[in-house]
C-alpha cells in the first residue's frame, strides 16, 4: 500500500512532474499532427532532455509524446486527409468527408475523445492485468506472427471500397515496396538495383505522406479560393455528449479492447491494430451512415484502436522487458537511460516507480483529453485558411516530413514519385490504404512464415499444432472466402446490369 | 465523360501494373540466390516476392482487359462528344493547374540542394500562391512566404533538429 501511495504521490504531489508530462503530451500531439515526424522521433529527441528528471518525470514525458503522438496524427488526417502518423490512415476515410460535410469540429471531438477513451481502457488493463497478459505475450511464436499477419491482410476486405481487385492489386503493392532491400534470411539483396538507399528498404514515411497528400495537394489546386464557413463551436460542444457515447458504446469498448490485445503482442502496433479495429467496427456499427461517408464508428474505430495500443504495449515492456511496438522500442532507451532495467523484478523490487508510471500514464491521458479539446477552436480554422496559401504550406510540410527522418533527397524523391503514381490510382479509383497494410505487414508476413517453414523443416502441418495460429488462419480463411463469392456476384451482378442496359 | 476519364485511367494505371510486375518478375527470375547448404530446406528468397508479383500481373491483366473493353463497346455511344484537339484532351484528362501546380513542386524540391530550403521556400510559395490567387498583392504573398518558411525553419532546424539542406548558409558560415 505504502508503494503505491509513494508511486501515485511521486506524480502528483511534484509539480515539474506534472509540467513536464504537459510538455511531452503537447509535443508529442504536435509531432503526430505533422506528417512525417513521428512519435518515435519526439522520444528519441527528448531522451537526453530527461536525463536530468527523475525516472518518473522522464518516462511520464515520455509517455506524454507516446500518447500525444498516436492522438496527433487525427488532426491533419481529418481536415486535410492527410495522415499525420500511419495509424492514422483510417481515420481518414470517415473523418475527411465529415470535415468537408461541415462538421469537422464533431470529427475531431469524436477522435480525441476516442483516443482518450482507448489510452484509459488500455490503462485499465495495464494496471491490473499485466502480469497475466504476460503469459499471453510468451505463447507467441514464429507460427502466431504469421498467422496473426496473414489475418491482418485479410482486412483489405473493409477497407477495399467497391473494387476488390484493385484492392488486392494495391495489396500487393504495398507488399511488393516491404519486401524491398535486404532479405530477412540470407541477407542478399531484394529489388535494390544497387541503390544505396534501397539496401535498407523504403520507409513507411514517405509512402504514406506521397500517397495521400499529392493526390490531394493536386486536387486542391483546382478547388477555388473561396472562404469556407468555420462552424461556429463552444467548447462544451466539441466532445460527445453522455447519450451519444452510450449509442456508441460498442464500437468503442470493443475496438479499444481489440487494440489493446494487439498492443500486447510483441512487435505488432498501432497500424494493424486501427485496419483490425476498423474491420470489426463495420460489423458493429449501428449507424446508418456508410463507412467512408462520415460514420463517426469509423473515426471510433481508428482512433480507440490505436491509442490502446500505448497501454497494451506497455505491459510486454514493463513486464518483460519486449517491446509492444516500435515507440516502446525507442522508450526502453528511455528506461535504460535512468537505469531501470524492464522485466519481472521491476514489479517486484520497485513497485512503486511502477504505480509512479502508470499514475504518468494517465496524467498524460487526461492532458491529451484537455490539449485537444482546447485546440479544436484552432485547428478547424486551418481549413478556413486560403486555399492558395494551404497548397503551398501542405507541399512544404510533406517535403519536410519525408526528408526529416533520414535526412537524406531520396526519401523526397520517392515521396514525389509514389505521389505521382498514387495520383493515378486515385483518379483510376483505386483505393490506398490496402497499400499502406500491404507495406505494414507483407514483410512481417514473409519472414515469419519463412522462419515457421525452417522452425517446422518443411512441415507447415504444424501450424495445426498451434490453437491460437489456427484461429487466426481459419478466421482468415473464412474472411478470404467470403470476399471472393461477394466479388464474383457483385461482378456478375454489375456484368448483368450492363448487358440489360446494352439491350435496352 | 468523367466515367470514361476515369476508365482511360484505369487502363493507365492497369498498363502500368502489367509492366511493373513483368519487369519485376524478370528481375526475380534473373537473380542469382546463393543459399548454399540450406537451397533444400528453405524458401528461396525470390519466392515469395514471385508469387505476390504473380497475383499483381494476373490481377492487372484482369482490370486492363475489363477496362479495355468497356471502353470499346462505349466508344461508338461517345462519339459525338468527343473532344478533338490534343491540348484539350490532355488538360481534360490531366489539368492545367495541376500540372503546372506538380511543375512547382518537382522545381521546388530541386532547388532544395541549390538554395536550401528557406529560400526555395519562399520562393516556391510565392509562386504557387500567386499562381492559385491572381488577384492577392505580390508582397503580401512574399512576406506570408518569407513567416511561413522562417517559421518552419526555427520549428524544424532548431526546435526538432533536422538538418535541413542550407547549402548557402554552410558556405557563409
Amino acid at each position: 500500500m505504502n508503494d503505491i501511495l509513494t508511486g501515485i504521490l511521486s506524480v502528483i504531489s511534484d509539480p515539474a512532474a506534472i509540467l513536464v508530462i504537459f510538455v511531452g503530451t503537447f509535443m508529442g500531439l504536435t509531432f503526430g499532427t505533422l506528417p512525417g515526424l513521428t512519435a518515435i522521433m519526439g522520444i528519441a529527441l527528448l531522451i537526453p532532455v530527461t536525463y536530468n528528471l527523475s525516472p518518473v518525470a522522464g518516462l511520464g514525458m515520455l509517455i506524454g509524446v507516446y500518447i500525444g503522438g498516436m492522438s496527433g496524427g487525427a488532426i491533419s488526417a481529418i481536415l486535410l486527409k492527410i495522415p499525420g502518423t500511419p495509424s492514422a490512415v483510417v481515420t481518414t476515410f470517415d473523418g475527411y468527408p465529415m470535415a468537408q460535410k461541415g462538421q469537422a469540429a464533431k470529427a475531431l471531438g469524436w477522435a480525441c475523445f476516442s483516443s482518450f477513451f482507448g489510452t484509459v481502457f488500455s490503462w485499465i488493463v495495464l494496471v491490473f492485468l499485466s502480469s497475466f497478459l504476460a503469459k499471453v505475450c510468451t505463447a507467441f511464436s514464429v507460427y502466431e506472427y504469421a498467422a496473426l499477419a496473414l489475418f491482418g491482410l485479410t482486412m483489405v476486405s473493409a477497407i477495399s471500397g467497391k473494387d476488390i481487385f484493385k484492392a488486392f492489386l494495391m495489396l500487393g503493392l504495398g507488399i511488393f515496396l516491404s519486401i524491398v532491400g535486404t532479405d530477412p534470411v540470407f541477407g542478399m539483396q531484394r529489388f535494390s538495383f544497387k541503390n544505396i538507399y534501397l539496401m535498407g528498404g523504403f520507409s513507411i514515411t514517405p509512402i504514406v505522406i506521397g500517397l495521400f497528400s499529392l493526390p490531394q495537394i493536386l486536387k486542391s489546386a483546382l478547388d477555388k479560393n473561396e472562404k469556407h464557413s468555420i462552424e461556429k463551436v463552444r467548447i462544451r460542444d466539441i466532445l460527445p455528449k453522455g447519450k451519444e457515447i452510450w449509442e456508441h458504446k460498442i464500437p468503442l469498448l470493443w475496438t479499444s479492447l481489440l487494440g489493446t490485445i494487439v498492443g500486447v503482442i510483441p512487435a505488432t502496433g498501432q497500424s494493424i491494430a486501427c485496419f483490425m479495429a476498423y474491420s470489426q467496427c463495420k460489423r458493429l456499427s449501428k449507424d446508418p451512415t456508410p463507412f467512408g461517408e462520415g460514420n463517426p464508428d469509423g473515426i471510433i474505430a481508428s482512433e480507440a484502436g490505436n491509442n490502446s495500443v500505448c497501454g497494451g504495449a506497455l505491459v510486454p515492456l514493463l513486464t518483460l522487458g519486449i517491446p509492444g511496438d516500435s515507440v516502446t522500442a525507442v522508450l526502453m532507451g528511455g528506461l535504460m537511460i535512468h537505469n531501470i532495467i524492464p522485466g519481472p523484478s521491476l514489479f517486484t523490487k520497485n513497485y512503486s516507480l511502477v504505480v509512479g508510471i502508470f499514475t504518468a500514464m494517465f496524467v498524460g491521458a487526461i492532458f491529451m483529453l484537455l490539449i485537444n479539446t482546447l485546440g479544436i477552436k484552432f485547428f478547424i480554422k486551418i481549413i478556413s485558411a486560403p486555399n492558395s496559401y494551404l497548397v503551398g504550406a501542405i507541399v512544404v510540410l510533406s517535403a519536410i516530413g519525408s526528408f526529416a527522418l533520414h535526412g537524406v533527397m531520396f526519401d523526397v524523391i520517392i515521396m514525389l514519385v509514389i505521389g505521382t503514381i498514387s495520383y493515378f490510382l486515385v483518379n483510376a479509383k483505386y483505393p490506398l490504404a490496402p497499400a499502406v497494410l500491404g507495406f505494414v505487414l507483407g514483410n512481417t508476413f514473409e519472414s515469419e512464415l519463412r522462419r515457421s517453414i525452417r522452425l517446422s523443416n518443411n512441415n507447415l502441418l504444424e501450424f495445426l499444432h498451434r490453437p491460437i495460429a489456427m484461429v487466426f488462419l481459419i478466421v482468415a480463411m473464412i474472411v478470404i472466402v467470403f470476399t471472393t463469392i461477394k466479388t464474383i456476384k457483385s461482378y456478375a451482378k454489375g456484368k448483368n446490369t450492363e448487358l440489360v442496359s446494352e439491350e435496352e | 465523360m468523367e466515367e470514361k476519364r476515369t476508365k482511360v485511367f484505369e487502363l493507365v494505371v492497369a498498363a502500368f501494373f502489367i509492366l511493373f510486375s513483368s519487369y519485376m518478375l524478370y528481375v526475380a527470375f534473373t537473380s542469382k540466390a546463393n543459399m548454399g547448404a540450406y537451397a533444400a530446406k528453405e524458401m528461396h528468397p525470390f519466392a515469395f516476392p514471385k508469387i505476390v508479383l504473380f497475383l499483381m500481373l494476373f490481377f492487372a491483366i484482369i482490370s486492363f482487359s475489363y477496362t479495355l473493353s468497356w471502353l470499346i463497346r462505349n466508344k461508338k455511344k461517345e462519339q459525338g462528344t468527343q473532344i478533338t484537339s490534343f491540348k484539350e484532351k490532355l488538360f481534360f484528362y490531366l489539368p492545367k493547374k495541376s500540372l503546372i501546380t506538380y511543375f512547382f513542386i518537382l522545381v521546388y524540391i530541386a532547388l532544395w540542394s541549390v538554395l536550401g530550403f528557406t529560400l526555395s521556400t519562399i520562393a516556391y510559395i510565392s509562386v504557387q500562391t500567386k499562381y492559385l490567387e491572381r488577384e492577392r498583392s505580390m508582397k503580401q504573398i512574399i512576406l506570408i512566404a518569407i513567416i511561413i518558411a522562417l517559421g518552419l525553419t526555427v520549428l524544424f532546424s532548431v526546435l526538432f533538429r533536422v538538418n535541413l539542406p542550407e547549402p548557402i548558409v554552410d558556405l557563409i558560415f
